[in-house]
């Protein structure tokens, strides 16, 4: 093992060999830190910007991200691993989230999620095999009123029917080949 | 100090105590997980529910009385955390009612829904909180499904030495919490969330800590064990004998768990003025030396090291010389024989400085008094060299010093050591000082982990710690920082030594040592201008061949800022071993010319007999070292002598030289007493039977200066036991006059008490230690009669690394693979090899050899082989190897030397 107590500026830094983060994410991630008191306050966006860039948070993205914010893997896992926008596994490219706890479950949700899971021939906590949709049932997410609803990665969808959800779904494969 | 009302029991406690301290005050016990008074409350499992309420208030904001003059009292609508919740003047807090009852019962009931409840299989068991505090609190059946129990993977292991199982963590957070705010590891954390959170680690190597073995202790269930521990024993079955840990000179107060004449675990014994309640991993695990004939964990033991049974004896055969069993009397006579005919001037004898003072004594007494001989050494030559035991002896830490209670006052100067490996605990406890605010200086080669808490961090240049030190010492004098009133009585060459001085100006200092001259200032203010100041130096100063100025230039710091005499202030020396301060005091040193320099107690040495460097046809007696794996010199002499004598545990490379070996009795087979670095000598109680006919070293001695004695006078050697030794100790040597064993009690733990008093650590496991705490003995300059002399010695600077060059320097590790350490198979994975180089990537870059390669370095005089290995952390133009390794090597070098590669293995391109 190599172990490392000082390190140098980030791009220096990420200039090592198991480095994936593109010139311009560690520019951004640069800036980022340049707004905090300490680096690791940095670490809920700069952990955004290398799930974006890896897909997931990967052990390379984890160790890369521990590396610039100079702190142990373990605490960066520890934030990933809270989180639920997070994903140390493998998801697709968007995440489906619906709410299915109880006043949306009075509302239909349970059904929703159901016919959503037959729409997309997935499971919860299953990708859908051309790695579009990962289907998510979840915990409240403060959006009661407009039952039933879902998050789409950072995007609210309210009200729904699984007319819409098949629209949202058919925009969102059109938005990614176009 | 606000009071407040227990259960209507009114205490006044210093503001800022948690509810569950105030309520122990009174002798009320709140039950808790997560709260560990040594450690920040996080109120993560909701055991310690309790009621509380404030004084109402009336508009004038006085105090409203009932009709009984009481005050009334608003009860917080919700219970609260006693382990968060902050005392106010006038708080109520009720613990006993049926609210309170219930609740404690309904978080148990929580926090058993996924728990496997196998205690009958769990090493927690019998001394579980979980258990027990759902015996006393929770309910007796549980309302949640078995079939919805979260259900993990059993064991996982997060380190080579830990296992963590999952189902069994009720998600407390001490352990993440020790790793993070004591050790300083912040390499154990939480994954997930609700019941599938679980502890994870992800450095490399994983849960890379040298005081991980802590965490099981403090773990409240039994979700940590150890690998050493596991499925071992039933601790109710186990003896508890109280020790002090063998491995180095911290000497952490242990606990020895035995059962059927096998070490099962080695615990921890509360000393706060010593390891608090911590050990680290080498003291908890290395033990399996002691018992290296039946090891079950692991590969076996290399051959030829298991414990030795009976003396051996060289014999000629058919198959040429070889080492034969043979009876005690038979060896005895046998030696006694030799050395009588080898006379005085023809015997010379080395002790390691691992044994037990009463041993080291009596070894000195044999040679001194039964042969008539000065002819004594110490191995390893560490602190033989120009900073020694005088030195300690006149300057050490004052007695009644604690890190534990270091903070804002005081600053701890630490230069040439790198703690946390040459002494863990120290590490640890010099760390929590600095997180109390005490401002740390830390001064290296290289850089150590200390660095991360330090104030003012320095990386100097290999060879240059006088002229450092020196430069301090004028910074303080510049700005006038030094303590006139204090001088003026205590010391004396002050005038002599500023025109010494002279020339010598702080930026010639930073010159020397490779530092900015601002940043010597700086620190030379925080030190100086601290209430309190500790001066911790390490192995690299205590070398044999250390710059001859650096006593004077230690000496001179600490008196000018005063830093001497008084408790928390003074010098404090990272010594090799476990007892190399007891070597000091018993007379057995010497100097690099291996002679003898003083006699118990540091009383000269007036007769004649003392030799210069080891007589070719000496008769050597070595006791309690393996000096022949570590030296070239010391093989070559063992080779040529005509007749060796090696008394130890192991048939080490040493014994193998050997015409008789006699075998020892190890540290926990015996008892006896050790002297830390800090001078505090404790004493051990036995815990094993020795092996087949090995003996205490003391005892052997005894044995043959009674057979050598035969027609003279025995009167001397009438020892029975180690008790004894220490009250002849207690005559001789002035320093020992108080350590007779009825002032160093032991604490007395027959048989294992399940009801030991474990309040202070809210049911995680550790023993209290009542009695047992050791005794320092004082320095010369705390009698204020004495006075200081400082003296100025021109630096000696070494080492000026220029462009390209590269300088090998030595550098300690915990886990050095050493003669004892190394019958451990548990540890191997953490060993740092002999035979490794370390080399930063710069450097390998340079001369073209990857990790692994072999590479054979010249010094100018001797060649040195090693395999590198790379290290991101050391500074370019440095390598460095261990100091068995190069203070052993052969020929004259002194370390720093420059080297240069003779012969790499390149890298495949
Ligand atoms: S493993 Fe033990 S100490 Fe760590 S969180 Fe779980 S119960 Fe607490
Ligand atoms: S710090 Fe030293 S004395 Fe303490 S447990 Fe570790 S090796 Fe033993
Ligand atoms: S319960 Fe579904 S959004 Fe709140
Ligand atoms: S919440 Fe108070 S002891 Fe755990």
């Amino acid at each position: 093992m190599m172990t490392s107590l000082k390190s140098g500026n980030i791009l220096e830094t990420a200039a090592q060999p198991t480095t994936r983060l593109s010139e311009s994410a560690l520019r951004e991630i640069d800036g980022l830190i340049k707004k905090y008191a300490t680096k690791r306050s940095a670490i809920m966006p700069v952990l955004y910007i290398a799930q974006a860039e890896y897909g997931y948070l990967t052990h390379e993205a984890i160790d890369e991200v521990a590396r610039i914010l100079e702190l142990d893997p373990t605490e960066v896992l520890s934030i990933a691993g809270f989180y639920t926008l997070y994903f140390t596994h493998p998801v697709g490219r968007y995440v489906v989230q619906i709410c299915n706890d109880l006043p949306c479950a009075l509302r239909g949700a349970e059904k929703f999620v159901t016919e959503v899971r037959q729409e997309l021939g997935i499971a919860p906590n299953e990708t859908t095999p051309d790695g579009m949709f990962t289907l998510e049932a979840v915990p409240c997410i403060a959006a009661c009123d407009n039952a039933p609803c879902m998050q789409v990665n950072l995007e609210y969808y309210e009200k729904l029917t699984l007319e819409k959800a098949r629209e949202i779904f058919a925009q969102l494969r059109q938005a990614v080949k176009g | 100090m606000p009071k407040v009302t227990i259960d209507g029991q009114e205490v006044n406690v210093p503001a800022g105590t948690v509810v569950v301290e105030a309520a122990r005050q009174v002798g009320n016990e709140i039950p808790v997980f997560c709260y560990h008074p040594k450690l920040a409350p996080v109120g993560m499992c909701r055991m310690c529910l309790v009621e509380v309420g404030t004084p109402r208030l009336n508009k004038d904001r006085q105090v409203e009385l009932d009709v009984d003059g009481k005050p009334i009292i608003n009860w917080m609508p919700k219970f609260q955390t006693g382990c968060t919740q902050v005392v106010s003047e006038g708080m109520a807090i009720r613990t006993q009612t049926s609210q309170v009852a219930a609740a404690r019962k309904d978080v148990l009931e929580f926090l058993l829904t996924s728990h496997p409840l196998d205690c009958p299989v769990c090493d927690k068991g019998g001394e579980c909180p979980l258990q027990n505090l759902t015996m006393a609190y929770g309910p007796g059946v549980s309302r949640f499904d078995y079939a919805v129990k979260f259900h993990f993977q059993k064991p996982v292991h997060l380190n080579n030495l830990i296992t963590l199982d999952r189902e069994r963590c009720i998600q407390c957070a001490r352990c993440t919490r020790f790793s993070d705010e004591i050790a300083g590891d912040p390499v154990l954390g939480f994954e997930n969330r609700g019941r599938g959170m679980e502890i994870v680690t992800l450095s490399d190597p994983p849960f890379d800590s040298k005081f991980s073995g802590n965490t099981t202790d403090i773990c409240p269930v039994g979700a940590l064990t150890t690998r050493d521990f596991r499925f071992r024993a039933r601790v109710w079955e186990l003896e508890d004998v109280p020790s002090i840990c063998n491995h180095c000179a911290v000497g952490c107060n242990t606990i020895i768990g035995q059962r059927v004449n096998d070490i099962k675990r080695i615990m921890p014994r509360q000393n706060e003025s010593v390891n608090e309640i911590w050990l680290c991993d080498k003291g908890r695990f290395a033990h399996h030396f002691a018992n290296s004939r039946q090891s079950t964990l692991g590969p076996p033991v290399p051959s030829g090291t298991h414990r030795l049974e009976t003396p051996l004896i060289r014999r000629g055969g058919p198959q040429g010389d070889r080492l034969v069993p043979a009876s005690w009397p038979e060896a005895l006579k046998l030696v006694a024989e030799k050395l009588s005919a080898a006379g005085p001037d023809g015997v010379y004898g080395i002790s390691g400085d691992r044994l037990p003072n009463e041993d080291m004594y009596l070894f000195q007494k044999f040679f001194r008094q039964v042969l008539g001989s000065n002819h004594l050494a110490r191995w390893p030559v560490v602190a033989r060299g120009p900073v020694t035991g005088t030195l300690f002896q006149e300057i050490g830490l004052s007695s009644g010093s604690n890190f534990g209670k270091m903070g804002k006052d005081t600053s701890i100067l630490v230069v040439g050591a790198d703690a946390e490996e040459e002494a863990p605990i120290h590490f640890l406890r010099i760390k929590q000082a600095g997180d109390r605010g005490a401002a740390l200086i830390v001064a290296n080669p290289y850089h150590t982990k200390l660095e991360k808490y330090g104030r003012h961090c320095f990386v100097y240049r290999p060879g240059s710690a006088a002229a450092f030190v020196w430069g301090l010492v004028r910074a303080i004098m510049d700005a006038g920082l030094e303590q006139k009133e204090f001088l003026g009585s205590r010391a004396t060459g002050l005038a002599e030594l500023q025109t010494g001085m002279e020339q010598y100006t702080v930026a010639r200092a930073a010159e020397l040592a490779g530092v900015k001259a601002e940043d010597l200032q700086a620190a030379a203010q925080t030190f100086a201008q601290a209430a309190n100041g500790v001066l911790v130096i390490g192995r690299e100063l205590l070398g044999s061949d250390t710059d001859p100025a650096l006593p004077e230039a230690i000496r001179a710091l600490l008196t000018v800022t005063g830093h001497i005499g008084k408790a928390q202030n003074g010098l404090l020396p990272l010594l090799p071993h476990n007892n190399t301060q007891g070597a000091l005091d018993m007379g057995l040193d010497a100097g690099p010319e291996y002679r003898t320099k003083w006699l118990p107690g540091y009383q000269p040495v007036t007769d004649k007999g003392t030799s210069s460097g080891i007589p070719a046809s000496s008769a050597i007696y070595v006791i309690g070292s393996d000096l022949g794996s570590e030296s070239d010199l010391a093989r070559q002499a063992l080779e040529a002598a005509p007749f060796v004598i090696v008394q130890d545990l192991l048939l080490t490379e040493t014994a193998l030289l050997a015409d008789v070996v006699l075998p020892a009795a190890a540290p926990m087979e015996r008892e006896g007493t050790f002297t830390s670095s800090e001078r505090r000598v404790q004493r051990f109680k036995p815990a094993l039977q020795p092996p087949g006919h090995a003996l205490p070293d003391w005892w052997i001695l005894r044995e043959l200066a009674q057979v050598m004695a035969n027609a003279q006078d025995k009167t001397g050697w009438r020892y029975d036991t180690p008790a004894d030794i220490m009250a002849e100790i207690a005559h001789v040597v002035p320093q020992y006059a108080t350590m007779a064993y009825e002032n160093l009690p032991v604490p007395d733990l027959p048989s294992r008490k399940l009801d030991y008093d474990d309040s202070l650590f809210y049911r995680g496991t550790s023993f209290l230690n009542p009695g047992g705490e050791g005794q320092v003995w004082p320095v010369k300059a705390e009698d204020s009669a004495v006075v200081l002399q400082v003296r100025w010695v021109e630096p000696a600077v070494a080492g000026q690394p220029a462009a390209g060059q590269t300088w090998l320097i030595t550098r300690p590790h915990l886990y050095d693979a050493g003669t004892l350490l190394s019958q451990t198979a548990l540890l191997q994975p953490q060993m740092v090899p002999h035979t490794w180089l370390h080399v930063s990537p710069a450097d390998a870059a340079r001369w073209g050899v990857a990790e692994g390669a072999a590479v054979s370095v010249s010094t100018g005089e001797d060649m040195l082989s090693f395999v590198v290995h790379l290290d991101a952390d050391l500074p370019a133009g440095i390598v460095t190897a261990a100091p068995a390794r190069l203070e052993g090597a052969a020929g004259q070098t002194r370390w720093p030397v420059n080297v240069t590669v003779v012969n790499a293995q390149r890298l495949a391109s």
